[in-house]
């Protein structure tokens, strides 16, 4: 991964020459689903619920004291429902397309009140993710990436926003070395078919080609699962994950 | 193959690592063993299989040091350690642990050029794979690098790869204020070998990583891994080190303003490095926080290695690439300078 802005023209020429198409993308097209169907479901949790902790928030920084800063790792509702789990489809070759890029407004990861918000954004490779700090105080945007570059900028106060591009699809941690108890997650997505569960723990993929697929769910505390299901044309495929602590 | 590294070697890495820091006793008392003694403290004991292992380190005849292998059997896997080859497992165990490299990357990396070089001018701190845990290493207040699995942290590129001139000048011109000496008994070519051979470590380092952390991940292919272990060894665009230019002026306030806004949540209101607590590495490991007023800067003290630590960070820790524009670093240079400044 790299600033938008800098060299990526050697690169991406290799790239290209050694597997004739975008690497990022490699492996899956974007065509009109005839007939498509769609998958619907929840992500629940097993066990006693976690209540949501309240973060220890240390030195002086004012925006980190406005508010009282709750922990997103694990974050699950009364009724058992898991939020911020990711839900994709493995291994799928062809399907809808990704939505067309706005450059005007990409995705957006903030730093507000010493926090990531949103805790977990997905964004397709290759596109901007546009990182804001709302806060006024130095942030480092620590990005612990595996698959694509490492990244560790800082962004002081007087810096709003900082634009950044990945090249393969992976789950990259985010952190800030200043604040220690900031945590959030990019995931850059393969596909489009690809989903974050809300507070009531559901999610919604639709325009699915139909045919049978392993569903994917993951959770930075819970692990992964899978399943499969199958996708009529024009119907909802329900399913639900039942995730409990490792 | 056995690895040897003359005792000289050690103890010269050793003088740097006391005159980097005298408090420590540890350091003297175990020179005193190494001076004196023939069989040495323990340098790594662990159970494998069931047998005790325990890595020694040990003088010859010759006055070379090696690490010598011995382990402990249970009565029971005495009688059964022959056929289940126990004994020639524990005998390698000191160099391959279990969870160490794989046998293709130690392969590759024993047909490298530089793999004689490493074994008789590195190993004695990084250890015969480069994983930093080489039988000195336990002396060491500052840890020698992991090149297995760390970055290395003086880098003039944007994307934090070190070029074969920043690998070569950490060689060739060692490190302040932590045991990595300057080697001037080396020719210019064999630094660049030893550079190129820890650019492969490093490299083989980041395919076993991915491999092993992407082993459930069926959609990760060999040779996607590959290539990511290859870019991660590819330098990247360079900062641009240009000098401050005509006309500038350090501006102490716009300095102290700068270094306010950028600097001091970390390094502290007064360059102290007490902004942080607890500080820690990407692998979760406590390290310092530059006191930049110590003047001891282990990237080099001249202004275009601090402009190349502002402009690129320092990979692996918490020190991050500048916002900053170039014009702005450089006030900041002068400002950490006259932080750094004599004492009146």
């Amino acid at each position: 991964m790299r600033r938008s802005n800098t060299n990526r023209l050697a690169v991406g020429v290799v790239a290209l020459c050694m597997l004739g198409t975008s690497r990022s993308q490699a492996g899956y097209e974007g065509t009109d689903v005839k007939d498509g169907g769609s998958i619907v479901g929840t992500v629940r949790f097993e066990g006693k619920i976690p209540k949501r902790r309240r973060l220890k928030v240390t030195g002086a920084d004012k925006p980190c004291h406005s508010k009282p800063i709750p922990n997103d790792d694990l974050v699950v509702s009364k009724d058992g429902k898991i939020r911020w789990a990711v839900v994709s489809i493995k291994k799928i070759k062809k399907g809808k397309p990704f939505p067309p890029a706005d450059p005007e407004n990409p995705v957006v990861l903030n730093q507000q009140g010493c926090r990531f918000r949103p805790h977990l954004v997905v964004v397709p490779p290759e596109r901007t993710l546009r990182i804001l700090n709302s806060d006024g105080v130095l942030h480092n945007v620590h990005l612990y990436a595996r698959k694509n570059e490492p990244f560790n900028r800082s962004m002081p106060g007087r810096v709003k926003q900082l634009e950044v591009t990945f090249d393969r699809a992976e789950r990259i941690r985010v952190g800030c070395d200043v604040h220690k108890w900031m945590g959030g997650w990019i995931v850059v997505a393969k596909h489009p078919y690809y989903a974050v569960t809300g507070k009531d723990g559901s999610f919604r993929l639709e325009n699915v080609p139909p045919g049978t697929y392993t569903l994917q769910v993951w959770h930075e505390k819970l692990g992964t699962q899978q399943r499969e299901v199958t996708v009529s044309p024009g119907a909802d495929a329900e399913i639900e994950f039942v995730l409990k602590r490792k | 193959m056995q690895l040897y590294f003359t005792k000289e070697d050690l103890i010269h890495a050793n003088e740097e690592a006391i005159a980097a820091d005298r408090n420590r006793t540890l350091i003297p008392e175990k020179l005193q063993q190494l001076s004196n003694k023939n069989a040495y403290p323990v340098a790594k004991a662990f159970t494998h299989n069931g047998v005790e292992v325990r890595c020694v380190i040990v003088v010859d005849e010759t006055g070379r040091m090696a690490m010598k292998t011995t382990y402990r059997l249970p009565l029971v896997l005495a009688v059964l350690a022959p056929a289940i080859g126990a004994i020639s497992l524990s005998q390698v165990a000191c160099r391959t642990p279990a969870s160490g490299p794989s046998a293709m990357a130690l392969a590759t990396l024993a047909a490298h050029e530089g793999h004689e070089l490493f074994a008789a001018h590195c190993v004695a701190c990084h250890g015969g794979h480069g994983r930093g845990n080489g039988p000195a290493a336990i002396a060491l207040t500052v840890r020698p690098r992991d090149f297995w699995n760390e970055r290395c942290r003086y880098v003039s590129t944007l994307n934090g790869v070190p070029t074969l001139e920043d690998l070569m000048q950490t060689i060739g011109s060692g490190r302040h204020f932590g045991a990595m000496p300057a080697r001037p008994n080396l020719t210019d070519v064999e630094v660049h070998i030893l550079a190129e051979y820890v650019r492969e470590i490093t490299r083989l380092g980041w395919e076993d990583r991915l491999t092993k952390e992407f082993a459930d991940d069926d959609e990760t292919t060999p040779e996607e891994i590959r290539e990511i272990a290859w870019e991660r060894v590819t330098p990247g665009e360079l900062a641009a080190v240009r000098g401050p230019g005509l006309g500038f002026r350090a501006d102490l306030e716009y300095g102290r303003q700068l270094y306010l806004e950028d600097c001091a949540a970390c390094h502290g209101p007064w360059g102290r490095g007490d902004g942080l607590d607890m500080p820690l590495d990407e692998r979760g490991k406590p390290i310092e926080v530059r006191d930049l007023t110590s003047g001891k800067f282990r990237g080099g003290t001249g202004e275009e290695e601090i402009f190349k630590r502002i402009k690129c960070g320092i990979p692996g820790t918490p020190m991050s690439s500048a916002a900053a524009s170039d014009e702005d670093i450089w006030q900041l240079v002068r400002y950490v300078r006259f932080l750094a400044g004599r004492k009146r």
